[in-house]
């Protein structure tokens, strides 16, 4: 399949402040892609620049086999950009409409195109509202509408769901999800339930490199399960994990929860042993997954 | 859904400028400049171009007019067939460089410094966007003059209206250099808008660079090598005394240095705005 971004020794200063070093990743379409890392690791200047709003100070980008911010991919490729806003003196429906006509719709279709992305995002009947008018988390919802006109190939969304109420969150959540067999999202955010949820592929980036590049459902001869226990009484359980047949190694990754690495060959019905476990000894557990939560796969051995 | 025509820099570049259309006629920003606009206007032409027009049509005033005017080389003010047009013509090559730094001064900055312009970037050039308000600006003032134009026209016709065809092509010529006069201005302010993200900064911008290179060219005209003062053409109305100098389709002789000043401008405004992180 043809990467639909094609970044190859890509880096961006800001001063002597190296933001990107030398990226080198190519994206397909496909499922959503999560773009994780924490606080300055360059996630919105590697968005800006798939954008077209920032250059690189070296390397090259393709999207599409096109530099970004070229004229080809005007409406294959949408944005929600880190704390853009609409203009306050138009109304919603005028600076959609705007926006839908530069993408090659007249004024009607443009009107309709506008309702139909403010319904996507339940917000349908503020379409003659002025920006103003809205609360923080409705303009939000607003723009993230805005990257849906015209149906775009590639969807990048920075934050998505920052600042919305969980009720909300959950709607975009959905929507992305529904939506994502026609179009290729790409969403940084600081949620990891959220992107495990949505994403099957995660990139990772940590001080301007790219720390990890997976898929979250790979396959490996490596298998994990993650348990949140209730109680235990006054005992470790971590000795008692780690005697299961097949375990390799268990690590108490938070306050109760404990993660089991085990061979997957040997550990076909790890899940069944460790159930019986906990309740040989009397203990009880809140939620048993199977697998790393993204968070434990990200950070784990930081 | 269907997407009838295919986006490209020029249908992008006149849906851009006749949204500058709707930046005036449908926000109450711009219907306050309007108003303010029009206020300004009634009073030059009910207290200052009726008046003086009045005097202007007696013979006696004439002569000594032409006396006083000739020390400055105005005497050709004189020339315009029309009383209400030749003060008009005064007042208007004065204040619509003035009125086009302050109403042009907002084409790209708010919407850089808000984040607005990243929405239109995933959608329209830098060009489009670019020279797409730089022609919405010039569609602006082409019909306020017009709209100055035509109550000058009126006044004059109901001053004098055997004049209505001398009244007339005094108001196309005068129409079509006024609007050779703002092209550099508004150019200038395509400029300094692409430059700081603030309308308010680029006015302060405009007139602080204007003051001071025509400061610094002559104070380097003075004491270095007096040629320099031909850098005085790098600046916009460089021309303005010339044109109030001249009169008919003579006054288009002076048309070069706008038009060249215009080009300058908006190939440094566009290589701003081509460079500039949204």
């Amino acid at each position: 399949m043809n990467p639909i971004i094609k970044c190859t020794g890509l880096t961006k200063n800001f001063g002597s402040n190296q933001a990107l070093r030398g990226l080198d990743f190519e994206l397909s379409a496909g499922a959503p892609i999560a773009l994780v890392g924490p606080n300055g690791a360059g996630k919105t200047t590697l968005f800006s620049i798939l954008c077209g709003y920032l250059k690189p100070t070296q390397g090259n980008v393709t999207i599409f086999g096109h530099q970004p911010g070229s004229q080809e991919l005007f409406g294959r490729v949408a944005a929600l950009p880190q704390d853009a806003q609409l203009d306050p003196r138009f109304s919603i429906a005028r600076q959609l409409m705007f926006y839908g006509q530069l993408q090659g719709f007249d004024k009607k279709t443009a009107r309709s195109e506008a309702q139909r992305v403010l319904e996507l995002v339940e917000l349908g009947e503020v379409i003659d509202q002025k920006p103003g008018a809205l609360s923080h988390g409705m303009r939000k919802r607003v723009t993230i509408a805005q990257a849906m006109m015209g149906n775009p190939d590639l969807i990048m969304l920075d934050e998505p769901t920052a600042g919305l109420d969980p009720r909300n969150a959950r709607n975009i959540r959905q929507m992305v999800a529904e939506l994502s067999d026609q179009t290729t999202f790409i969403i940084s955010s600081h949620n990891l339930n959220e992107l495990e949820r949505l994403s099957e592929t995660v990139l990772c980036l940590e001080m301007g490199e790219i720390s990890q590049h997976s898929t979250i459902s790979s396959k490996s001869e490596t298998g994990y399960l993650t348990i949140q226990m209730d109680t235990t009484g006054n005992v470790d359980p971590t000795l008692i994990f780690k005697n299961l047949p097949g375990v390799n190694e268990v690590t108490h990754s938070q306050k109760n929860e404990f993660v089991l690495k085990y061979d997957m060959a040997e550990g076909l019905d790890l899940d069944q042993r460790l159930l019986e476990c906990i309740a040989e000894n009397g203990w009880s557990y809140h939620q048993l997954i199977k697998g790393q939560t993204l968070e434990d796969q990200l950070f784990s051995n930081a | 859904m269907e997407q009838l025509q295919r986006p490209g820099t020029l249908r992008n570049l006149w849906i851009i400028s006749r949204f500058e259309l709707v930046r005036l006629f449908q926000t109450p920003r711009g219907l306050m400049s309007i108003a303010a606009f029009a206020m300004i206007w009634y009073f030059i032409l009910k207290e200052a171009i009726y008046r003086i027009s009045q005097y202007v049509g007696i013979p006696g005033f004439r002569e000594s007019a032409r006396d006083f005017l000739g020390q400055g080389g105005f005497t050709n003010l004189l020339e315009w067939p029309v009383a209400e047009f030749t003060v008009f013509w005064l007042f208007s090559v004065l204040l619509f460089p003035i009125f086009t730094v302050l109403i042009s001064s907002d084409q790209t900055s708010s919407d850089r410094s808000r984040g607005t312009m990243r929405f239109i970037t995933l959608r329209a050039s830098r060009d489009s966007i670019f020279f797409g308000r730089f022609l919405g600006q010039l569609m602006i003032q082409a019909l306020l003059l017009t709209g100055v134009l035509a109550a000058t026209f009126a006044m004059s016709l109901w001053t004098n209206s055997l004049n209505w065809a001398e009244a007339l092509t005094s108001a196309l010529i005068m129409g079509v250099n006024l609007m050779i006069v703002v092209l550099p201005f508004t150019a200038m302010m395509a400029f300094f808008s692409a430059s700081v993200r603030s309308s308010r900064l680029a006015i302060v911008l405009a007139i602080l660079s204007m003051g001071a290179t025509v400061g610094l060219i002559q104070l380097a005209a003075y004491h270095w090598w007096s040629k320099l003062d031909m850098l005085m053409y790098l600046i916009p109305g460089q021309q303005l005394i010339d044109l109030v100098q001249s009169n008919s389709w003579g006054t288009l002789k002076h048309a070069w240095l706008p038009i060249v000043q215009t080009i300058a401008f908006l190939l440094l405004g566009r290589t701003v705005i081509a460079r500039s992180s949204l």
